[in-house]
């Protein structure tokens, strides 16, 4: 039972490099594939994948700060967003279609991080990014993903949406308690959170949704980046829900030993660090069958052709995020030769 | 149907879609994507509020729908333009089954519809809207979380609950797949998401849901949705009915009956923590038995279940 570590550096490497033209729908999440393509190399923690994330690395600094607006409020996904790209450029750009949006903004800074931009607290302007972030909440305490220019925030909104806010105020108040000019309303979230717990033990993405190990993970670990201590006891229904999220199959068919992310679902790689780094968030990884999962990643869904991991074994294709969360599974279950994960900020150590 | 030269648009000079290398995760674009973005950007860029921009709007999320700033721009053109927001309806419908994944167009279809209830007399003249979409996309993949999460906005806003619709709709789903979790949270909502916990609830109505659910459970006495769902009965409403009254019922599907039909852990696991306040002992010989013989995979979690039965 090895991990490929050549193929995934080779994998990740071209991932970061060039995509085909079938991407262009991912245009928008751009920075999410070099994000977790980033994690997924630094991870592997060796001589080639340092190599790969240093090379030019100035000029990939240069370019994530491109995705920065210039009224430095935060960032946006991609530079199809910039409606002055090429022109001179005018600090009171303020179009109403070039927003800043959350994800971007966490991604990028995550980036940043990993790229150890040592600049980034002085070319940051903290508190209008975290201006930004707070007028995203809504009136229920959950944030929708982008701000408009009159002020109101639109777009989607669930949980991560949650994680985000908090994984942003985190980073950029660094180790100290930094206070912001605008902050969130921290009490708002902490019970729009519990809100989303659901009568079965997890959590959905909003108030009265399906439990969901991906949402169930943003909840837990916003409430972590809150400041909230965890206690297992207090979390009796939550524990049970995740543990039940592994699946013992009868048939011995493929699933076995894998995660599901809701009731009789069948296994993706995914669920497998939502729930164990959800049960890592209480120190309770140890409550599920460490053996099975490891097997069930390495035999199942890494893919040997073409380096990374697939999303299930039916798909035959390696995507960046169900690679890098298979890596970031085994780095918590102590697999050798992997960097350790912050999950606070969800980079390596 | 509507195409590119249908329009003027000589007095538009495209804008550049992005650098001609970039050094990260470097795009290899298609002419026409470039021509389309190039297009839209110029148009959002003028903020032009017109029948070609709503055209390109169309395009673009077509090739892009992750695009978060296209969805903006085409509500304010629907606005602007006084659009006939049923046909905009029907047009996400169609949008919605191409792109089963996407998260920007249900905030959209949200707002389409909150403008059109202005317009509107009759809920049930927009709800007739939903459905049709609802079910089909619901057929196509019956745990569709975005539709089911936009099912449930439904239920809320327009307070849908215990409707005989939506409860025949979520037997429907539940007769087609006893298994199907979503809609049993969706049920769970529908019966009793506008009530309080422990709040005054009918008797003879909660006997009723729970018979149903029984019902359910001994058609497939393996499945945790349904157990979950009873479960969640009994402590919403812990005031009036006692967990400890399902013993009877659960210990059917254990090895504590003769020839049982069938072993089910979650019916174990039900009966171990019914016993905990009573027989610790008959705890601890189930939890052992699902570590070792019935539910082996989870056997650490089923020693810390029985390690926290002495410790309370």
């Amino acid at each position: 039972m090895s991990l490929d570590a050549s193929k995934h550096v080779k994998y990740f490497q071209l991932c970061l490099d060039m995509l085909p033209s079938r991407f262009e729908e991912e245009d928008s999440n751009k920075l999410a594939i070099v994000y977790f393509s980033l994690l997924g190399l630094l991870l592997l923690r060796d001589k080639q994948s340092e190599d790969i994330v240093n090379i030019n690395r100035e000029e990939k600094i240069e370019w994530i700060y491109k995705h920065y607006l210039p009224d430095k409020s935060g960032f946006r996904g991609s530079l199809l967003y910039d409606l002055q790209l090429n022109q001179p450029k005018d600090s009171t750009n303020s179009n109403e279609y070039d927003v800043p949006n959350m994800a971007a903004t966490l991604f990028s800074l995550q980036i940043l991080y990993m790229f150890k931009d040592k600049r980034i607290m002085d070319r940051l302007d903290k508190n209008r990014i975290m201006s930004f972030v707070s007028q995203c909440q809504t009136e229920d305490g959950s944030f929708k993903s982008c701000l408009g220019r009159d002020g109101i925030a639109f777009g989607d909104s669930d949980l991560r949406h949650c994680m985000i806010a908090c994984t942003i105020r985190r980073i950029l108040s660094g180790c100290e308690t930094t206070t912001f000019q605008d902050d969130i309303n921290v009490e708002k979230l902490k019970d729009h959170i519990m809100q989303c717990l659901n009568y079965n033990g997890g959590l959905g993405g909003s108030p009265n949704e399906e439990s969901h190990a991906g949402l169930t993970f943003c909840g837990l670990a916003s409430l972590k980046l809150l400041g909230a201590e965890l206690n297992p006891n207090e979390w009796r229904n939550t524990i049970r829900w995740l543990c039940h999220r592994q699946i013992q199959s009868q048939s011995g068919d493929d699933n076995n030993g894998g995660f599901n992310g809701r009731e009789n679902k069948s296994a993706d790689t995914c669920y497998s660090f939502w729930v164990i780094g959800s049960l890592k968030l209480f120190n309770m990884e140890h409550l599920i069958d460490q053996k099975q999962i490891k097997q069930y990643l390495i035999t199942v869904t890494q893919n040997k052709f073409m380096g990374g991991f697939t999303k299930t074994s039916e798909v035959k294709i390696s995507d960046p995020l169900h690679s890098s969360l298979a890596l970031c599974t085994l780095s918590i279950l102590g697999f050798p030769g992997l960097a350790q994960l912050d999950l606070v900020t969800m980079t390596p150590l | 149907m509507v195409v590119f030269e249908d329009f003027e648009w000589d007095d538009i000079t495209p804008i550049d879609i992005a650098e001609t290398t970039a050094p990260l995760c470097h795009i290899l674009y298609t002419e026409e994507f470039k021509k389309v973005m190039g297009y839209a950007k110029a148009l959002m860029a003028q903020k032009e509020y017109s029948e070609r921009a709503y055209f390109i709007t169309d395009e673009v999320i077509n090739i892009a729908s992750a695009h978060y700033t296209i969805w903006k721009y085409r509500f304010d053109i629907v606005v602007h333009l006084k659009k006939n927001l049923v046909q905009e309806l029907d047009w996400c419908d169609n949008i919605a089954y191409e792109n089963e994944k996407n998260y920007q167009i249900w905030p959209y279809r949200q707002q389409i519809i909150e403008l059109l209830e202005k317009e509107t007399e009759s809920v049930d003249d927009l709800l007739k809207l939903e459905y049709p979409l609802l079910d089909i996309m619901i057929e196509q993949d019956s745990k569709n979380y975005h539709v089911w999460s936009h099912r449930r906005w439904l239920v809320e806003k327009f307070k849908l609950y215990r409707t005989q619709r939506e409860l025949e709709f979520t037997n429907d789903k539940i007769n087609l797949d006893v298994r199907n979790n979503s809609a049993w949270n969706h049920r769970f909502l529908v019966q009793f998401g506008d009530i309080e916990s422990n709040s005054s609830c009918d008797k003879e109505y909660l006997r009723d849901e729970i018979i149903l659910t029984k019902d359910k459970i001994d058609l497939c006495p393996e499945n945790p949705s349904s157990w979950n769902y009873l479960q969640a009965i009994y402590k919403k409403f812990s005031v009036i009915l006692l967990i400890e009254d399902l013993n009877l019922f659960a210990i059917q599907y254990t090895h504590l009956v003769e020839n049982p039909r069938v072993i089910s852990i979650q019916a174990l696991e039900l009966t171990a923590e019914i016993y905990q306040k009573s027989d610790k002992n008959k705890s601890e010989e189930i939890y052992e038995l699902l570590s070792t013989t019935y539910d082996p995979i989870r056997k650490n979690y089923w020693s810390f279940c029985k390690n926290l039965l002495y410790q309370n």
